[in-house]
């Protein structure tokens, strides 16, 4: 419209025509650009007022979080038991902070705070309040119920920062075996450190223990420290073909929650880091050495009638005979005299390269870092040594030592690995390492049972299981000397023993003798029956048949007629 | 010239409405991208509620706990190697029953703890 009305005033032709279009359209390509720039900033503005507004209000609802929360390192990996329970896991928990420089009213904040977290140390946090910078931490690792108690203060100096915690939902029911890790996921002891590789980049592990066992034998071992008064404990199952340790308890032990509190004592994984002579255990393998390396048989005698004097050592029969006794009698009696003379049979040589393809002369490769080194005598052997070390006196193994040796022993004579780890069911034997014949291995088998039905382990029986062990009782050396009183008294024992499952091993430090013991403190007395009520458990536990067993077919039965005794032998019931 | 002022008022009314459609699907884009965003926060809260959740579940599950409670509660100790029987054939006959609620309260010895008579 205004254009006609300039039209009738003004009317340029010609040239100047030309230059009057141009201007105008040039007019309006701006008019356009600056319409096109006001409507995009409505737009904008609209998009900023109404939409984003809404979408904003809707964050909110959801409950987004009003603290910033920072980048945090991997979750570490968690760790189950054999059957899918959970034994160790990383949660994120907050861990409050202060700003101290836009703190109004310190003590009513702290006071605020104690109400919620109550184990707060007050006069830390005035102190942490008053400080002039501007970050101090008041409490670390606090419940979400904690957390949302002290959103709900909603004091504006108040925040959170997130941390992975490591968390034992077990407790100390398997302290030694798991182990720990610090604050910042490194594995420092037990499976945490020996699989931190794996861990650390979060993938999950799986242990081959039984958290039902485990419980059974920390039941069983923690109940026959306090019946006889002893120091420390071990106890251990074991699965005589995969090597995997089913079970492993070291006390006294500690709340992993609570490690950085526990002592050295506590800490100290007396299965696998802590050597001992585990006395007459040794006997077993001694044995097997004769029987492999000399091809006798159970009817060779030897003279146990009276002490022998070798070098400074006198040897000594604790249950003597005093008579002529065969292999299966040495064994069954657990003379020292007989099996002294065995192991002069065998040959220093012989017997040591015989524990060591058992792995008792060298410190165990295994999942956990923590393994002892053994103690043994200077090379070479001679015969005091020999003499001594066949029935388990001047050398020192860790107790899963002595049990993978058993194992090894009565698994039809294949060396086993431990391991912590599960493996698939019939994963088969850990080596094609053999370390003794079918044959010798079915003797000490037939040996180790004949010792509960008729011998010194007799109250490690259990009615309608086929167990078969052997004690160790032993001296403690303390400073180079020998204690009478001061005893290590362990059994280990197989199950069933025709073609064992199970190795179990218990060893008890210092017990002390009383009245149901008749002031005994042996192996026999303190341990056996300790592995008896264990068994019983694995029983019930794993569903094992308890009513397959026949004594008319005991394997034990085979050695009898070479036991030589004034009164008659009979089969216990079991 | 009235052609060209139709082809700019088409041109403008073109681009305010490929304007408009570009910031319609910018928003919603945007908003797929909070909601994903959110949900993946959701997902990741709801994975440490389970996480502490397990975590709790293996705590109540303790075998001491639960020995003790079972205890406690019902009476029940150690299995005794003589109640335990492997094939069905070696379990004994039962003797008939004089009344079904009477067989119940004869055959399973069952002590009930202080807070579980409220239920019985």
């Amino acid at each position: 419209m205004w254009r006609h009305a300039r039209h009738r005033s003004i009317v340029i032709e010609g040239e100047r025509q030309c230059a009057v279009s141009m201007a105008q359209s040039r007019l309006s390509i701006l008019a356009v650009c600056f319409i096109v720039a006001y409507l995009l900033i409505a737009v904008r503005l609209m998009d900023l007022g109404i939409v984003q507004a809404q979408i904003l209000a809707d964050a909110d609802d959801t409950g987004s979080e009003t603290v910033a929360v920072k980048e945090i390192a991997a979750r570490r990996g968690d760790i189950f038991d054999r059957n899918g329970f959970l034994v160790a896991s990383s949660l994120k928990t907050p861990s409050l902070f202060v700003d101290p420089s836009i703190v109004l009213d310190a003590d009513q904040l702290v006071r605020d705070i104690a109400r919620v977290i109550p184990d707060l140390d007050v006069e830390k946090a005035s102190s942490v309040m008053s400080a002039n910078n501007r970050f101090g931490w008041l409490a670390h690792n606090i419940t979400p119920a904690q957390q949302q108690a002290i959103l709900e203060v909603g004091d504006p100096s108040l925040g959170f920062k997130y941390h992975y915690t490591r968390v034992y939902p077990q407790g100390s029911l398997m302290s030694h075996m798991i182990g720990y890790a610090d604050r910042d996921g490194l594995g420092l002891a037990g499976a945490e450190r020996g699989f931190d590789d794996i861990l650390g980049r979060g993938d999950n592990v799986t242990l081959s223990i039984d958290l039902r066992l485990q419980h059974a034998v920390k039941r069983e071992v923690s109940r026959a420290m306090s019946e006889f008064n002893a120091i420390a404990g071990v106890g251990l199952i074991l699965d005589a073909h995969s090597g995997e340790i089913l079970a492993g308890v070291s006390l006294p032990d500690f709340d992993l929650n609570k490690a950085g509190r526990a002592t050295d004592n506590q800490t100290f994984n007396r299965l696998t880091l802590g050597v001992y002579e585990l006395g007459s255990m040794f006997k077993i393998f001694s044995t097997a050495a004769l029987l492999e390396l000399h091809k006798v048989g159970m009817d060779y005698t030897f003279d146990a009638r009276k002490p022998i004097k070798v070098g400074w050592h006198k040897i000594n029969d604790y249950h003597a005979e005093k008579r002529i006794l065969t292999v299966a009698e040495v064994f069954m009696y657990s003379s020292n005299i007989g099996s002294a003379l065995m192991g002069k049979m065998v040959g220093g040589k012989a017997l040591r390269s015989f524990y060591k393809d058992l792995g008792l002369m060298d410190p165990l490769r295994f999942d956990i870092k923590e393994v002892g080194k053994p103690l043994t005598p200077p090379e070479p052997w001679r015969d005091d040594s020999t003499m001594t070390a066949s029935y388990g006196h001047g050398l020192s193994t860790s107790p899963l030592q002595m049990s993978t040796a058993v194992a090894s022993v009565v698994n039809g004579g294949i060396f086993v690995h431990p391991t912590i780890k599960k493996k698939a069911p019939k994963a088969g034997l850990t080596s094609e390492v053999r370390v003794v014949s079918e044959e010798t291995s079915e003797q000490i088998r037939k040996l180790l049972r004949l010792n509960v039905t008729v011998g010194t382990g007799k109250k490690s029986g259990v009615k309608g299981m086929v167990v078969g062990g052997k004690t160790g009782t032993a001296e403690k050396s303390i400073d180079g000397r020998y204690h009478r009183d001061k005893l290590i008294s362990s059994f280990v024992a197989a199950f069933p023993m025709d073609d064992p499952r199970y190795v179990i091993m218990v060893m008890i430090d210092e017990p002390k003798g009383n009245k149901s013991s008749y002031g005994y403190a042996t192996a026999g007395w303190v341990a056996a029956p300790a592995v008896k009520r264990i068994v019983e458990s694995m029983v019930s536990i794993l569903g094992l048949p308890a009513d397959r067993y026949d004594p008319a077919t005991d394997i034990s039965l085979d050695l009898l007629p070479y036991i030589h005794d004034k009164k008659e032998k009979k089969l216990a019931s079991y | 010239m009235k052609k060209s002022l139709l082809k700019y008022g088409f041109v403008l009314v073109l681009l305010a409405l490929s304007a408009s459609g570009l910031m319609r699907v910018s928003q919603s884009v945007q908003k797929v991208e909070r909601d994903i965003a959110a949900t993946d926060r959701a997902i990741e809260r709801e994975q440490e509620k389970i996480r502490v959740l397990r975590a709790e579940w293996a705590y109540l599950n303790n075998p001491a706990r639960l020995e003790s409670l079972a205890l406690d509660a019902f009476g029940l100790d150690k299995v005794d190697m003589s109640s335990v029987v492997s094939t069905p054939s070696s379990i004994p006959e039962l003797t008939p029953p004089a009344g079904e609620a009477g067989m119940l309260s004869r055959s399973i010895p069952i002590a009930y703890g202080g807070n579980n008579e409220g239920s019985e």
